[in-house]
C-alpha cells in the first residue's frame, strides 16, 4: 500500500513537471515575439510621422511678368532654391552668406526646391495673371539631420521633465544619444529652434511613406513602389500556382492509378516543397531570364519564380484537402449514376475547396515575405517608380527592407522597420483570413 | 409472402462471381438469383463478401483499384459487364450504410440525379419529382416547408430517408441497401424498415445486413454468404426456421459470427 502511494506521488510529481516545461517553453516564446514587437515597433515609430515647417513663399512680381502671361510657371530650380532662401530669410532674418543659406537649406529635405516647383507649376493660371496670389504658405518636409535633432531634444525635454519628477539622473544614456546633436551645425540648430519658436514646425502624419516609391532622400521614401510590386508578383504567382496546382492535386488524388510513376511524382513532390527558396530563384533565373529572355526585375518573373515555390505547396495542401473529403461522398456522386469527373468536380472540390484555399492563402503568405529568389532574378534594383504592369522593373515589399536596413542613414532603417510592420500586417490579415475560411466552412457543414 | 416468393422471376441473375481484391480472393463461385419486386437480405458475419457482391451489381467495384470481377451477372437477361457503368447505375439506387447527403439543400439532394441524367425537362418536372421521392421515401411531410435547407442538419434516421429519396428520383427497377441502418437508432430503423416493406410493391430490393431480426423481418427471401461462399439461400421462413445447412443454422443462432 505504501509503496504504490509513493508511486502514485511521484507520477503527481511528473505530470506537474511537465506542465511547467511546457508552460514555461511558451512563456519563453511569449517574451521574444514581445521583445521582437517592441524593437519593431518603436524603430517603426518615427517612420510614420514627418516634421515639416510652414513657409511663406512669395514670388517676385519679375517672375510674374516675364512666365506668367500664357499658362502655369515654370520655376527653373534655381529660381525655386532662391524662393526658399527667401522665405527662410524672411523667418530667421535676412542678410546671410551664401554658405549661410546653403546651411539653412540643410534644414528642409533636398526635395523642396523640386517640391515648390510642382507646387508653383500646378498654381490655377487665373490666380497668377489676377496677381492676387503672388504670396502663399507651403510646408516643408524637414532633412532627416533635422527631424534627428528634434527628436532627440523633444525626447531629452521629456527625460529631464521625468527627472525632475523622480529625481533620478539617467546620465549614460543622454551621452549616447547627443551623437544625434552632431547631425547638425551649430548654427543650423539655432535656425531650427528659431522656427521652433515661431511654432512653425509641426509634426504629420507620414502619409508620403503609403504615396511614393522609394527614394534617396528618407523623408519622400515610401513604400507604395514595393507593394504595388509585390501585389503584381503576387497576383502572377496566385494565377499561375493555384490552377496548376489544383489540377495536379485532382489528377494525383482521384484520378491517377496508383503506381511506380505517381509514387515517384508523389515523392519528388513533398521533396520539392522542402527545396530552399533560393535555388527556384536560380531556376528562374537560368530559365526565365536567361533562356525565355523574361524581362529583368519585374513583377512578372518574379511573380513566376515564386508560383514555381508555391506549387508545391499548394499541391500538398490541396491533396490532403481532398483526401479529407469522406469517401461517402464519392460513393453517392457515383451511385447515382455521376461520372468520375462530374463526382470530383460536383462533390469532391466544392467540399475540399475551403481546406484548398486556406493551403493557397498560406502559400501565397510565405511568397509575400520570400526576398532571396527575387534578389536572383534581379528585383533587388533602386527603383523610384511604382510599376504600372507586370512587366515594369519593380520591387517587392521583402526585398525593400532588405535594402533599406542595409542603408547607413537610421531614417532609412526606420523606414525598413515600418515596411516590416506594414508587412506583418498583411501576413497576419493574410492568414487570419485563411482561419476565418476555415471556420465558415466548417460551420457550414456541421451545423 | 411465400405465395409471392414463389411466383416470381429472377431479376438479377448471378453465374460463377468471383471477386479478387489484388491477390486475395474475395468471392467464391457465386450463384444467385434475385426475384423481380422481392426483398432478399444478404446475411453472414463480417468480411463474407455480402457487401462486395453488392457492390458488383452496380459495378461500384470498378471504382476500387485492383479489384478484378470474373463470372456474370446479369439483370433483366443483360450482363452487367456488357453495359455502361454510368447509365447502369442510374437504373439502380444504392443506400450506404452511413447516411452520405450531399452538404447541400434538400431539395438539391434529391434533384442531383435527376439534372445530370436529364429526366426533367423544367423546373416544374424537377419539383414535381423530388416531391413524389420524398413522399415515396416517407419524409415528405416532416421536409416539405424547408426543402432550401442543408441536408446536414437533418438527423440520421432523416438523413438516410433523404438518400433513400435520393436514390428514387432515378426511377430504378433495384435498389442496393449496403446495412441502411447500422447507423440509426430503433426508431429510424423501424421506419425504414417500414418504407423497405412499401418499396417492395415496386422495386426489387437487395439489402445486406447484420441483423438477423432485420432480415427475418423485412425480407422474402435470404442468402447466407460465409468466407466468400454462398451457403445457403431460400426463402427467409425457411432459413430462419428450418435451415438445410449445420453453418447457417449455427450462424442464425449466433454461434458463429
Amino acid at each position: 500500500m505504501l509503496t504504490t502511494d509513493a508511486r502514485l506521488r511521484r507520477r503527481y510529481r511528473a505530470e506537474r513537471r511537465y506542465r511547467f516545461y511546457g508552460k514555461a517553453a511558451i512563456a519563453f516564446a511569449v517574451c521574444f515575439l514581445a521583445l521582437f514587437f517592441v524593437s519593431i515597433v518603436s524603430r517603426a515609430l518615427p517612420a510614420f510621422s514627418q516634421y515639416e515647417v510652414l513657409l511663406q513663399v512669395t514670388l517676385p512680381q519679375s517672375l510674374l511678368k516675364t512666365e506668367g502671361a500664357g499658362g502655369a510657371l515654370d520655376l527653373s530650380e534655381g529660381d525655386a532654391r532662391r524662393l526658399i532662401d527667401a522665405a527662410l530669410a524672411q523667418e530667421l532674418g535676412g542678410g546671410a552668406s551664401a554658405r549661410e543659406r546653403r546651411a539653412r537649406r540643410a534644414l528642409l529635405t533636398p526635395l523642396a526646391a523640386l517640391d515648390l516647383k510642382q507646387k508653383v507649376a500646378n498654381l490655377p493660371a487665373s490666380s497668377l495673371l489676377s496677381l492676387r496670389l503672388h504670396s502663399f504658405a507651403l510646408s516643408f518636409a524637414l532633412s532627416s539631420s533635422s527631424e534627428r535633432v528634434l527628436r532627440y531634444q523633444k525626447n531629452k525635454r521629456q527625460k529631464d521633465k521625468r527627472q525632475k519628477d523622480n529625481g533620478q539622473a539617467d546620465e549614460e544614456r543622454a551621452d549616447e544619444d547627443a551623437a544625434a546633436l552632431d547631425a547638425l551645425s551649430e548654427t543650423q540648430r539655432d535656425a531650427l529652434a528659431k522656427l521652433e519658436s515661431k511654432g512653425l514646425v509641426a509634426k504629420r502624419f507620414n502619409l508620403a511613406f503609403f504615396t511614393r516609391s522609394d527614394s534617396r532622400v528618407p523623408s519622400a521614401a515610401g513604400i507604395r513602389g514595393a507593394l504595388v510590386g509585390s501585389f503584381w508578383a503576387l497576383l502572377t504567382a496566385f494565377l499561375l500556382a493555384f490552377p496548376l496546382g489544383v489540377l495536379t492535386a485532382v489528377h494525383l488524388e482521384e484520378l491517377a492509378p496508383r503506381n511506380r510513376l505517381s509514387a515517384i511524382i508523389e515523392v519528388a513532390i513533398y521533396n520539392l516543397a522542402a527545396v530552399p527558396s533560393i535555388v527556384f530563384g536560380l531556376l528562374g533565373l537560368v530559365v526565365f531570364l536567361n533562356w525565355w529572355q523574361l524581362p529583368r526585375s519585374a513583377a512578372l518573373t518574379g511573380g513566376m519564380v515564386l508560383a514555381l515555390m508555391t506549387l508545391p505547396v499548394i499541391v500538398v495542401t490541396a491533396r490532403s484537402a481532398l483526401k479529407a473529403v469522406p469517401e461517402g461522398i464519392r460513393n453517392a456522386g457515383l451511385a447515382l449514376g455521376a461520372s468520375h469527373c462530374q463526382t470530383v468536380l460536383h462533390h469532391v472540390l466544392p467540399q475540399a475547396m475551403p481546406g484548398i484555399l486556406t493551403g493557397a492563402i498560406i502559400g501565397m503568405a510565405r511568397a509575400l515575405g520570400e526576398t532571396a529568389p527575387l534578389l536572383m532574378i534581379g528585383m533587388v534594383a533602386f527603383i523610384a517608380q511604382a510599376p504600372n504592369t507586370p512587366l515594369d522593373p519593380a520591387t517587392a515589399l521583402p526585398v525593400q527592407i532588405f535594402l533599406w536596413a542595409d542603408h547607413p542613414d537610421p531614417a532609412f532603417s526606420s523606414r525598413a522597420a515600418a515596411a516590416i510592420l506594414v508587412m506583418l500586417l498583411f501576413l497576419v490579415a493574410m492568414n487570419a483570413t485563411a482561419v476565418l475560411l476555415r471556420q465558415v466552412f466548417e460551420k457550414r457543414r456541421q451545423p | 409472402m411465400s405465395s409471392r416468393a414463389k411466383a416470381a422471376s429472377a431479376k438479377i441473375r448471378a453465374r460463377a462471381v468471383n471477386v479478387y481484391y489484388g491477390d486475395k480472393q474475395a468471392l467464391f463461385q457465386v450463384a444467385l438469383e434475385v426475384p423481380h419486386r422481392q426483398v432478399t437480405a444478404l446475411i453472414g458475419p463480417s468480411g463474407c463478401g455480402k457487401s462486395t457482391f453488392l457492390r458488383c451489381i452496380n459495378r461500384m467495384n470498378d471504382v476500387i483499384e485492383g479489384c478484378r470481377v470474373e463470372g456474370q451477372i446479369a439483370i433483366d437477361g443483360d450482363d452487367v459487364a456488357t453495359l455502361d457503368p454510368v447509365a447502369l447505375r442510374a437504373r439502380i439506387g444504392m443506400v450506404f450504410q452511413k447516411p452520405n447527403p450531399f452538404p447541400k439543400s434538400i431539395y438539391d439532394n434529391v434533384a442531383y440525379g435527376v439534372r445530370i441524367h436529364a429526366l426533367a425537362r423544367n423546373k416544374k418536372e424537377t419539383d414535381e419529382i423530388v416531391r413524389e421521392s420524398l413522399v415515396r421515401a416517407g419524409l415528405e411531410r416532416e421536409v416539405a416547408d424547408r426543402l432550401d435547407d442543408s441536408a446536414i442538419a437533418l438527423s440520421g434516421g432523416q438523413q438516410q430517408r433523404l438518400c433513400i429519396a435520393r436514390a428514387i428520383a432515378l426511377q430504378p427497377d433495384i435498389i442496393l441497401m449496403d446495412e441502411p441502418c447500422s447507423a440509426l437508432d430503433p426508431i429510424a430503423t423501424a421506419r425504414i424498415e417500414n418504407l423497405i416493406a412499401e418499396l417492395s410493391q415496386n422495386y426489387t430490393i437487395v439489402i445486406v445486413t447484420h441483423s438477423m431480426q432485420q432480415a427475418a423481418r423485412v425480407s422474402h427471401r435470404t442468402v447466407f454468404f460465409h468466407l466468400g461462399r454462398v451457403v445457403e439461400s431460400g426463402l427467409t421462413t425457411q432459413i430462419f426456421t428450418k435451415p438445410r445447412r449445420k453453418q447457417t443454422e449455427r450462424y442464425i443462432t449466433g454461434r458463429i459470427g
